[in-house]
């Protein structure tokens, strides 16, 4: 047997007796030749590692080593699911999905059922209903399941597990289920079969699980002894278990409204620090605030702290937009962020003085105490800079960060003291109609500085040409 | 060919199909049946809805005693079918919003006193009826969804008790055995909380022991009438309750019998002390109740004349099942909140949840929350499952292992506090008095852990009589020996051969668990012939319970493990969310409990390694002096 299972973070090859891997799933595809998939322990969350597994430490062999006749012919042998029903081998060694057959012409016969004006779940559904009713015999059905599987995307029905039940339900039933080994061996109805994992291929690709009744279905039409089964059964397995990998769950479907997506994002980006708070502030709260909109921010008392140790004179710096995507949505968020700290002298300390024990108990040096051990970074301390506070809000406008600014100064004194922040809306993404003057200054800094007054533009050397809009109070 | 080979080789098939996600898969096509039945699949939807209970279910526990493993049990439970579940889920929503967000739940703690509009409150939310069917005019709830709404009363102590004393054994004698009429006549009233009950067996010299009760029902001159005498003390709800489940001696054909009679207070001649002052659940009412000749109707006997006492028995075992869920529910809630201090509360630099102590406190919680829930729902799921069951032992286990860790576990999140756990101003104290009572009240941990081991061995015993006869007289039974050597060799060498196997039975990922469950049903196996032939008759008598309750605790053990590996495997199989994480707190688990199991196993073998004697023998010496015996360590002799 040969195990592939390869630590996404560690790039280890582990084998099954590895004490630090966790958990092993073997997807059986052939007797002699198993791959897998792991997880490492030490990493915590599942790592999902893709299927087969090629690494550089692991010579990967795309093709088993044939063992005897039978196993040859059925890797071989055109069309054949005898082994694999796997996308990757999908992408591999066949030519695609029988959809690109040269054959297709003959087949668009079929394509007249979807050509409604109307395209939506609905029409779809009465296309598959018109067909049933006029063909009583089911002539062409592996065609009209083609033409249909083709059209889903234009209906707007590819992600709707009912539609590819109602399709499934097109097979004739019974007529196709083994009734001997031969014919389970060598692909009864191969045409057939093919189509039904083509459809199930496609449910793969975009995310829909199949549930107990498709399986119901598969077993009417082709039997348990089935490649449509088999596909379906994995399917059943597998994707569960990707579509619940994230440590951030979404609900389903992800919420339209924007402040309910700014504060599931928010709560996503705070969540490496469980002492994070998340506030949903409205900008009418500000007095001189001239977008009124809510602001989603997230900060922990950890970052509370980093913004109290912040030095007097180096100033800190809004950035962004930056997108973040939750599913096939994007919100824009923006981050206070400060200078990257100097990472800590450390004084080396003897090891192996052992008398140094009562560190702990002792108050003259105690862990805090720089000169022996120093505190770890906290997970805002970043290479690049400290992190203080992310937030969205709901224009996305220069105005709506500076009541932010304001807001956050209610909890974090230093601001309200006068520490300088820097607004860097520099990116190209900034929305055009709220703030259009000062997209052509990409790279200009606007200062904002504490006790300056709205009416002086007098020192503001780099954007002479900027509206008082960028310096407040 | 190949195909179906694989299909039946596959591990993975074995375990989708055993994890049961569907109905269908499990009743896998016979491709000849199918044509015979050439149904569309629309017409077999309607049967997918409604799933059929299962026949008999062997009582699980109980036959491990013989080394029996009855691998269904290794499918996690779903008792719910897709309707009930959403039901269900619906339900919780207002009952969550309640329990966690309107109720005061330390004024009542302070007061000793919930307040009439909050039971109504309560009331109006079904929660007085929730397993009276609903032609009666309950929710008709099975035990599963009981077991999940319990899990939300919980959280506050003092509602939980009034509301399970009402129904978990107050008018559970209607349920079980009560006739038409008295089920016509109460349960209506029962379920919206127009009358509470109460349970009424415990007097001032019978606790555990039941069938000691001394107050006496007799039968008046017209024949259609009992009449009341007696005293019942520690009643929950005994101020307050309308109707009563009260036991009482008869004499039935000269015998002495005990009979369970349905008692209106409205009868006349029934009073009740004042309400108990208490360390927790303070907000329940817990008082005396006395009758005086009390007139109760012939027809208000639950059951039958002189079956009293098995109803009783029957009541308890069948309401502790859900002790597992309350438990669980509510160190769920400690557990967050101690989580939510931990990252904030900082000391020498970091926050505390990050010392390695204070996660061992945190993961021992979680591994051993997870195990009592998982035990709570297989047990609740077992008994929705099947239409004929027993489970009096599980449900005793349940009880006994959530009462426990409730306590220790409490007890440790309090600990993670520090001095603000201890503050009253701040609700985690009375968590920790509330719970106490878990594990006291419906049968203590103590009986319960021999009622564990003594149920088991009462089972075991018919089969394994020739056995231990043999094993006790070794030498008049020369052939038998011989012939088990080989077993007895290897049992008593610790190298049990291991032949259920049990890691056919759940995911691959689970082998190592899996596998140290069959060492462990090896193990217990011959501890009960070793337990057997050690005492034979004696096993009852007071003085061995040291060594026999062992017995009790190992099958708690692996009820544990069996349940947690059942449920860890499904969610694995299913690929839940955190699916990964149930399988490492699983894993955890059984490595803990394997040793225990080792270590409870060599008390058993030998008698040597344990301190049961001198135990004994202390315990003596404390009896006869009347205290402690040791002079105080200042005494000294000869100056």
């Amino acid at each position: 047997m040969m195990f592939a299972n390869v630590c996404k973070f560690c790039k280890q090859f582990h084998t099954c007796k590895t004490s630090h891997l966790l958990s092993l799933s073997t997807l059986k595809i052939f007797p002699k030749h198993i791959y897998m998939k792991a997880y490492c322990a030490s990493h915590g969350t599942a790592i999902q590692v893709n299927l087969p597994v090629v690494s550089q430490n692991v010579p990967y062999h795309p093709i088993p080593i044939q063992q005897n006749i039978w196993q040859s012919l059925s890797t071989y042998f055109k069309g054949s699911r005898h082994l694999h029903t796997s996308s990757m081998h999908e992408m591999k060694f066949r030519k695609g999905p029988s959809m690109s057959n040269p054959d297709e012409e003959k087949r668009l016969t079929r394509q007249g059922y979807f050509k409604a004006d109307v395209r939506n779940k609905d029409s779809f559904l009465i296309a598959i209903d018109v067909y049933k009713e006029q063909e009583k015999l089911l002539r062409g059905h592996v065609e009209f399941i083609q033409a249909a599987l083709k059209s889903m995307e234009e209906f707007g029905v590819h992600k709707d597990l009912e539609v590819y039940k109602k399709l499934m339900d097109v097979f004739p039933k019974v007529k196709m289920i083994p009734q001997n080994i031969w014919q389970a061996e060598f692909d009864h109805y191969p045409i057939q079969q093919d189509c039904a994992v083509d459809l199930l291929h496609r449910m793969e690709t975009f995310g829909v699980i199949p549930d107990a009744e498709m399986e119901d279905i598969i077993l009417m039409v082709f039997g348990s002894n089935s490649h449509p089964m088999k596909k379906c059964r994995r399917m059943n397995y597998w994707m569960h278990k990707f579509a619940n990998a994230s440590p951030w769950p979404l609900p389903k479907p992800v919420p339209s409204e924007v402040l309910e997506l700014a504060k599931l994002a928010v709560a996503r980006m705070c969540s490496v620090d469980q002492a994070s708070e998340i506030t949903v502030f409205d900008t009418a709260e500000v007095k001189d605030a001239i977008d009124h909109t809510w602001i989603v921010s997230g900060q922990s008392i950890h970052q509370r702290e980093l913004v109290n140790k912040q030095p007097e004179n180096v100033p800190l710096k809004v950035e962004g937009p930056w997108k973040i995507f939750l599913r096939e949505q994007s919100i824009d968020y923006f981050v206070l962020k400060a200078d990257p700290l100097p990472s800590p002298q450390v004084e080396q300390m003897d090891k192996d003085d052992v008398s140094l024990i009562g560190l702990l108990l002792n108050p003259d040096c105690s862990l805090k105490a720089d000169t022996a051990i120093t505190i770890r970074p906290s997970v805002h301390e970043q290479k690049d800079g400290t992190i203080l506070a992310i937030c969205i809000t709901g224009t996305s406008s220069r105005d709506s960060l500076l009541s932010w600014i304001r807001l956050l100064s209610l909890s974090n004194p230093r601001l309200e003291e006068g520490l300088p922040v820097i607004f860097l809306q520099a990116s190209p993404t900034a929305s055009d109609e709220i703030v259009p003057a000062d997209h052509s200054s990409t790279s200009d800094e606007k200062k904002l500085e504490a006790g300056d007054m709205p009416t002086t533009d007098g020192q503001d050397a780099s954007s002479g040409k900027n509206e008082d809009s960028n310096k407040y109070k | 060919m190949l195909t179906s080979k694989l299909l039946k080789n596959s591990s993975i098939w074995k375990c989708s199909t055993i994890c049961g996600r569907s109905v269908s898969s499990s009743q896998t096509v016979d491709s000849a049946k199918a044509q015979t039945k050439a149904a569309t699949y629309d017409d077999r939807t309607s049967i997918q809805a409604a799933p059929k209970k299962l026949g008999k279910l062997e009582p699980f526990v109980k036959n491990l005693f013989l080394g029996r493993f009855d691998k269904s049990v290794l499918a996690y439970p779903m008792a719910l079918d897709r309707e009930r579940h959403d039901t269900l889920h619906q339900m919780v929503v207002p009952i969550e919003k309640f329990f966690l967000e309107d109720l005061d739940s330390a004024a009542i703690d302070r007061n000793a006193k919930i307040p009439p509009e909050v039971l109504q409150q309560v009331k109006d939310l079904g929660l007085y009826g929730m397993q009276i069917p609903v032609e009666y005019g309950g929710l008709g709830l099975g035990a599963t969804e009981y077991s999940r709404l319990c899990e939300i009363i919980a959280n506050d102590g003092s509602i939980g008790v009034t509301i399970s004393a009402h129904q978990a054994i107050g008018f559970k004698g209607l349920l079980l055995e009560g006739s038409e009429y008295l089920k016509k006549k109460y349960l209506p009233g029962l379920a919206t909380g127009e009358l509470l009950a109460a349970f009424c067996l415990t007097e001032a010299n019978s606790g555990s022991d039941a069938a000691s009760i001394q107050t006496r029902a007799t039968l008046a001159e017209d024949g259609k009438t009992w009449l009341l005498n007696g005293s019942k003390m520690w009643i929950s709800n005994g101020g307050t309750a309308d109707v009563m489940t009260v036991f009482a001696r008869t004499e039935v054909d000269g015998k002495d019998k005990i009979t369970a009679f349905f008692v209106e207070r409205a009868f006349g001649g029934v009073t009740s002390g004042a309400p108990e002052d208490k360390m927790g659940i303070r907000g329940s009412n817990t008082a005396e109740v006395h009758f005086d000749n009390t007139p109760v109707p012939a027809e208000n006997v639950i059951g039958e004349v002189g079956k009293g006492f098995k109803l009783a028995v029957t009541i308890l075992n069948s309401g502790r099942f859900a002790m597992g869920s309350t438990t669980a529910g509510v160190l769920k809630r400690g557990l967050g909140m101690t989580l939510d201090y931990a990252f904030t509360r900082k000391q020498f630099g970091h926050t505390i949840n990050e010392f390695g102590l204070i996660k061992q406190k945190f993961a021992s919680a979680a591994v051993n929350i997870y195990a009592m829930e998982s035990m709570a729902y297989h047990a609740a799921g077992l008994m929705d499952s099947y239409e004929e069951y027993d489970t009096a032992v599980e449900a005793a286990i349940v009880k006994v292992f959530s009462s426990n860790q409730g306590w220790i576990l409490g007890s440790e999140l309090l600990q993670i506090m520090g001095g603000l756990g201890y503050m009253k101003s701040y609700p985690y104290e009375r968590y920790l008095r509330d719970g106490r009572i878990t594990l006291i009240f419906e049968g203590t941990n103590e009986i319960l852990r021999m009622f564990i081991a003594l149920m088991g061995l009462q089972h075991a015993a018919p089969e394994l009589k020739t056995l231990v006869q043999k094993l006790r007289n070794p030498f008049n039974n020369p052939g038998f020996v011989i012939k088990t050597t080989l077993r007895q060799i290897r049992d008593r060498n610790d190298r049990p051969k291991l032949i259920h196997d049990l890691p056919g039975y759940v995911h691959p990922s689970l082998k190592e668990s899996a596998t140290s469950l069959e060492y462990c049903v090896e193990r217990f196996r011959f501890a009960v012939q070793i337990i057997l032939s050690k005492y034979g008759l004696d096993v009852v008598k007071p003085q061995h319970q040291m060594d026999v309750v062992r017995l009790g605790d190992m099958a708690i053990d692996l009820y544990a493990m069996t349940s947690v590996i059942a449920r860890a495997s499904r969610a694995y199989c299913d690929g839940i969310h955190n699916g990964e994480h149930e399988m490492l707190l699983a894993r955890t688990f059984c490595k803990e409990a394997e040793q225990r199991i080792r270590r409870l196993m060599s008390g058993v073998q030998n008698m040597g390694e344990t301190t049961d004697l001198e135990y004994s023998a202390i315990a003596d010496m404390l009896y006869s002096k009347g205290g402690y015996a040791a002079q105080h360590p200042l005494t000294v002799e000869g100056w």
